[in-house]
């Protein structure tokens, strides 16, 4: 549930942001001039924002599409990110979000006809190569789409856009979107997955494997590329077991030849988020696990981390063709 | 801990009655009322009054981890009935031209409003916001001690642009004091906000009872915070804690066996 909507003055009649009014007639409307305003000042607690999160309309002036991190991608030599929101409708507690920004409120950038602008312009920049663009880096890319109509918009402008890809990354089962238009190759929807226990111990309002496997499944059969994300991946007792129950659980549902790419790394943070969410979530045991610093990044010990990697990659090419592999390697 | 911050003694007279707050006859610079649980303090008109009046007595209680704050009082509007009560969104500074926001975190019980803060009274009245004198010196200065969510006002309207009914303080509290049991909702929802936020802190009797065992170097009273603050907040308490550390004289065991009790509780998530 919205708490509050506050909107920028210079969107409030944008027809984007009208219709998420529409759908709000009962919560209070505040206008802004910035989303700044509300979203930046220190002084917040973003673990209490969560439970109750307002929802921010504003638009995105600079800075629309940014170059992936090293290492981000599935093989090919251009990844670029774009973020049409700010903060997940989902908590997951292994997730850098958590520590990324200082209010938990969702920004919903209207602006799609700009985003839109600036990936051609990156897509000429390159051409004729293929150029990827990562959509769900700040927030799911579909979990909010009959508020956000994010894929309603962008999924046929990329279909359009030659040498453009797009990967739509998601622990949602809101895929009705999808099923209303064409397939386009060069769109992957990417489902992640923890196994049951970490589901259960850390993705907060996720929704089930079972639904998520359902929805992938159908999704699939519907002619969509599929990809999965298995990331990250986290130790305990028996996680290479349950590892294997969600393998097992995923490819009696879809067949692996209808598999776009997977991918699969282990729990990680960047030092500076880690400290931040850590020091909103001092009873997570998560953050009290075995951790080290590693390349500015904590995680587990690199033999462990190794090892985890090495019996789940080996439980995955049972299943898998080893082309459509992509290791997340973070680490030199 | 939750203060209540108003400017007049009749904007404060229906809470210091509805609590039993009594007056402190300790303390000098500004009226000051409270019990156990809360605090008012009677700042006086205008925002630097308020401003000063919030860090007046958040200095006076600096051992209290976690404080929640309501500033309370009239408010001027155009268009809302007299006697109308809102939960501030949006708090406008007239010069510094500056804007905060309350944030919503629970179910108010209030309609919303703006509310601009002027540097003098005024009887122009604007049907986007109310008007007072202390919300935005009272916000402002508020934050510096406690994160947003726990820094509310609440403003009742006195006057409108078709009734200005003038000054009476008999009144202004019959005015408030209609609205006294959805005041008191509302602080009780604040008071169980800051509880969750004062639970996930270490206690000052439960920091000291392990710090005492041993002489802990400033780095490794850091490293004992952390393994504090996860234990404590999972099944253990200090008293099981210091059991498990009975035998142990210096800080670096106590550290060892109280970061071993850690990973055994968070292998399994």
């Amino acid at each position: 549930m919205v708490s509050c909507i506050y909107i920028e003055t210079a969107v409030s009649d944008h027809p984007r942001a009208q219709k998420i009014l529409d759908r709000y007639r009962q919560v209070p409307v505040v206008e802004i001039e910035h989303h700044g305003e509300v979203f930046n000042p220190r002084a917040q607690n973003f673990r209490l924002q969560k439970s109750n999160p307002a929802l921010i309309i504003s638009s995105k002036h600079k800075r629309r599409v940014l170059a992936a991190p090293e290492g981000y991608g599935l093989g090919v030599k251009h990844n670029y990110y774009f973020s049409h929101m700010l903060n997940c409708l989902y908590d997951c507690r292994y997730c850098f979000l958590q520590g990324m920004y200082p209010s938990a409120h969702q920004v919903i950038f209207v602006n799609y006809e700009d985003f839109s602008d600036s990936i051609t312009e990156t897509v000429e920049l390159h051409a004729p190569d293929p150029v990827w663009f990562f959509s769900g880096y700040d927030c799911d890319s579909l979990a909010y789409e009959p508020v956000t109509r994010f894929a309603e918009y962008f999924v046929p402008f990329i279909a359009r856009t030659k040498n453009a890809w797009l990967e739509l990354r998601t622990k949602s089962t809101q895929v009705r979107q999808l099923l209303k238009i064409q397939p386009c190759e060069r769109v992957v929807t990417a489902f992640s997955f923890t196994d049951a226990h970490s589901h259960a111990k850390l993705e907060h309002g996720v929704p089930s494997i079972s639904k998520r496997i359902e929805a992938m499944k159908t999704l699939s059969e519907a002619g969509w590329p599929v990809g999965l994300r298995f990331d990250p991946l986290v130790y305990y007792d028996n996680f290479a077991q349950s590892f294997a129950q969600l393998l097992e659980q995923i490819f009696s549902a879809i067949d692996p030849n209808r598999i776009h790419s997977v991918s699969l790394g282990a729990f990680r943070l960047p030092k500076d988020n880690f400290r931040q969410i850590h020091r909103l979530y001092p009873d997570e045991a998560l953050f009290a696990q075995n951790l080290e610093l590693n390349n500015a990044m904590m995680s587990y010990p690199l033999s462990q981390e190794q090892s985890m990697i090495k019996d789940c990659e080996s439980m995955l090419m049972n299943y898998i063709n080893p082309d459509t592999y992509f290791p997340c390697e973070w680490y030199e | 801990m939750l203060i209540w911050i108003t400017a007049l003694h009749c904007e404060a007279k229906p809470v210091i009655d509805f609590y039993r707050l009594k007056k402190s006859p300790a303390h000098r610079g500004f009226d000051l009322y409270q019990n156990d649980d809360m605090c008012l303090v009677v700042s006086g008109i205008g925002k630097t009054s308020a401003a000063a009046a919030t860090a007046w007595v958040a200095a006076l209680l600096p051992s209290y981890t976690s404080i929640a704050w309501i500033n309370l009082g009239i408010a001027g509007a155009a268009i809302q009935d007299i006697g109308s009560a809102f939960w501030i969104h949006k708090i406008t500074s007239e010069s510094p031209r500056q804007h905060y926001f309350p944030v919503p975190t629970f179910t108010t019980g209030f309609d919303s409003s703006a509310c601009t803060t002027l540097d003098e009274a005024s009887n122009e009245y604007h049907p986007e916001t109310l008007f007072d004198m202390e919300a935005s010196g009272f916000f402002s200065t508020a934050t510096r001690f406690s994160s947003a969510e726990f820094i509310h006002c609440l403003k009742i309207v006195s006057d409108n642009q078709d009734q200005q009914p003038g000054f009476d303080k008999a009144v202004i509290s019959a005015q408030i004091n209609q609205h006294i049991d959805s005041i008191d909702k509302f602080a009780k929802k604040l008071e169980m906000l800051n509880q969750q936020s004062i639970n996930l802190k270490i206690s000052d009797t439960d920091w000291h009872s392990i710090l005492d065992r041993a002489r802990f170097s400033m780095t490794q009273q850091a490293q004992l915070k952390t393994v504090l603050g996860f234990l404590l907040n999972r099944d253990f308490d200090a008293e099981t804690l210091i059991r498990q550390v009975s035998g142990l004289s210096s800080s670096r065991d106590i550290l060892k066996q109280l970061n071993q009790i850690r990973l055994d509780e968070s292998r399994n998530l």
